[in-house]
């Protein structure tokens, strides 16, 4: 029955997604690197000035024929109802969801879940940066807990160099691998266990963000809101991508991490995920995102595992703040046959702040040597601050 | 100076009846952390003044890919209302026909100051003249201030390139 968690793990992970926020298809508009907008310098979390105007001026739509307006007061934090000084910077989020799943012939099962409720802060004086936040959760149980359903997704400080292109940094980090989007049910997310949700790992990092290069690499000591020092994985990870086009980034993520007894599986556990991805625009309202990750498991007493984790999505934007989404994934693990699904999308950034998105999941999912059907309805609403 | 000869020759047979097609000007600005800002426009276009080339760019056309930060460049960099064209004036030279590349003096204006450029060039011959050229300013010599927004700083630097065809004459 070494096949159960893996069952639930995955049932649990279609069933609770919890997506924060980092726009990788922001490369339509030029952005290859991500730490003109987020104080995380590989993406997500609190943002910067410059990135809470964006998120005016490009990711909402804008309603007064006017595109070529200042983004206003209202996209600072809070809507601008507090201030703070330069060097502190505010931020959080709320994301709700409506969600109907229905597995195999099972019934249809209905569900509201606040996915995540977190306040954020930054700090940014001189070369110190830092960076935390704190939040609830309807789940127990989360890797990201510190008490209960209180959950803290990050909390890093460290030192800029440079004009803040090189970063050195300690403590709860999202794990540098891969794309960084939202959809951390994504075969590739889940299998690498490198989402922005709850994934994240105590450790070093050292990331540098250029026009040509954009890098992270982080020492993995383990995840200290674990209970047992056992479960806790300890390795490394990291990403080099290039973009030697405006519009194009191609890039390499590896990530090796040894548990002595893994969380999930209940055995010790070297996990191995090797990968490449790419991020293009071929014109503005269009983005596509692409990722292949080899992953190898080599459990104790038993074969390694070896498989492949893919997707691909494309996102259409036709009118600025409404995204049009479709998306495909494989997952091959261990020649058991392959998993597969199809995510048809739509969001809109409708106000300062505001975003709505439905998704619908139909995925077709072999585990053991069965083969599951699931689909997966979900409305969400996200608003930060 | 067999290359630049050529590619000035070039420009000369051209120039007997200037007419240039395909066009595109593309600047390439580099911002702190990362951050490049690509502009383009297709307008272009070259006159013959006695013995020397004059190309000319309407800067109000130039298009970054956001509508802000357009205006940010037209109006508080650029100053487009009043120095609304950038002209790069070529001096002319001997014939020659040959595919070639290499580098030439040019006397760039731009804000409304001229300053001597080195300009980088290549040239093929395919029914008239492939042209490339390539030069790097610096927006402190024109008088121009490299814009902050909101944190993220552009360098003065700039990185300039022009792709088009000249008709055979």
């Amino acid at each position: 029955m070494r096949l159960a968690p893996v069952i639930l793990w995955t049932a649990l992970a279609v069933l609770l997604p919890r997506p924060a926020r980092a726009y990788a298809w922001m490369i339509r508009h030029g952005y290859t690197t991500c730490a003109t907008c987020h104080v995380d310098p590989s993406g997500a979390g609190v943002l910067t000035p410059y990135g809470r105007a964006q998120g005016e001026i490009l990711l909402q739509s804008r309603f007064s024929g006017k595109p070529e307006e200042e983004a206003s007061p209202a996209a600072n934090f809070l809507w601008n109802a507090v201030r703070t000084p330069d060097w502190l910077l505010g931020g959080g989020e709320v994301r709700y969801m409506g969600l109907r799943t229905k597995i195999g012939d099972g019934p249809t099962a209905g569900d509201l879940i606040l996915m995540q409720g977190d306040a954020a802060a930054a700090v940014q004086v001189s070369g110190f940066r830092a960076s935390a936040s704190l939040g609830y959760v309807t789940s127990t149980g989360s890797p990201a807990a510190v008490a209960g359903q209180i959950v803290s997704r990050e909390h890093w400080a460290g030192w800029a160099f440079g004009e803040g292109e090189l970063l050195v940094r300690a403590g709860r980090i999202n794990v540098p691998f891969g794309i960084r989007n939202i959809e951390h049910t994504q075969f590739v997310r889940q299998t690498t266990r490198t989402d922005i949700n709850d994934t994240q790992q105590h450790g070093v990092a050292v990331s540098y963000s250029s026009e040509l290069i954009r890098a992270e690499v982080m020492g993995i000591a383990g995840n200290f809101q674990i209970q047992k020092d056992v479960n806790r994985e300890r390795g490394y990870s990291g990403y080099v991508e290039l973009a030697p086009l405006t519009r194009f980034a191609v890039g390499v993520s590896s990530l090796v991490t040894h548990a002595a007894q893994d969380l999930f599986l209940r055995v010790a556990n070297t996990r191995q995920a090797h990968g490449v991805f790419a991020r293009a625009s071929p014109w503005r309202q269009l983005a596509l995102l692409g990722e292949a990750d080899y992953v190898i498991q080599s459990l104790s007493g038993a074969p390694s595992q070896n498989g492949l984790a893919s997707m691909v999505q494309a996102d259409y934007e036709p009118w600025q703040g409404v995204h049009l989404i479709a998306t495909g994934e494989t997952l091959d693990v261990a020649g058991a046959g392959i998993s597969y699904g199809g995510w048809l999308s739509a969001a809109w950034f409708f106000a300062p702040h505001l975003d709505i998105r439905a998704d619908f999941v139909n995925r077709s999912e072999v585990v053991g040597a069965n083969r599951y059907g699931v689909l997966a309805y979900m409305a969400q609403g996200h608003l930060y601050f | 100076m067999q290359g630049r000869a050529a590619w000035l020759a070039a420009l000369v047979v051209a120039a007997a009846q200037p007419k240039i097609s395909r066009p595109e000007v593309v600047f390439t600005a580099h911002g702190s952390l990362g951050m490049r800002v690509e502009g383009k426009t297709p307008q272009l276009s070259v006159t013959r003044n006695g013995d020397v080339l004059e190309f000319a760019v309407q800067l109000a056309t130039l298009q970054t890919g956001i509508e802000l930060r357009d205006r940010h460049m037209r109006d508080e960099v650029l100053e487009v209302q009043r120095f609304p064209v950038a002209t790069l004036r070529v001096p002319n030279a001997p014939l020659a026909t040959a595919s070639t590349s290499g580098t030439t003096r040019a006397e760039l204006t731009v804000h409304g100051q001229t300053h001597p450029m080195e300009v980088s060039f290549q040239v093929a011959q395919r029914g008239g003249y492939d042209v490339t050229a390539t030069f790097r300013m610096d927006l402190r010599d024109y008088g121009m201030t490299a814009p902050v927004y909101l944190g993220v700083k552009v360098k003065p630097e700039v990185d300039v390139s022009a792709d088009f065809h000249l008709d055979a004459p």
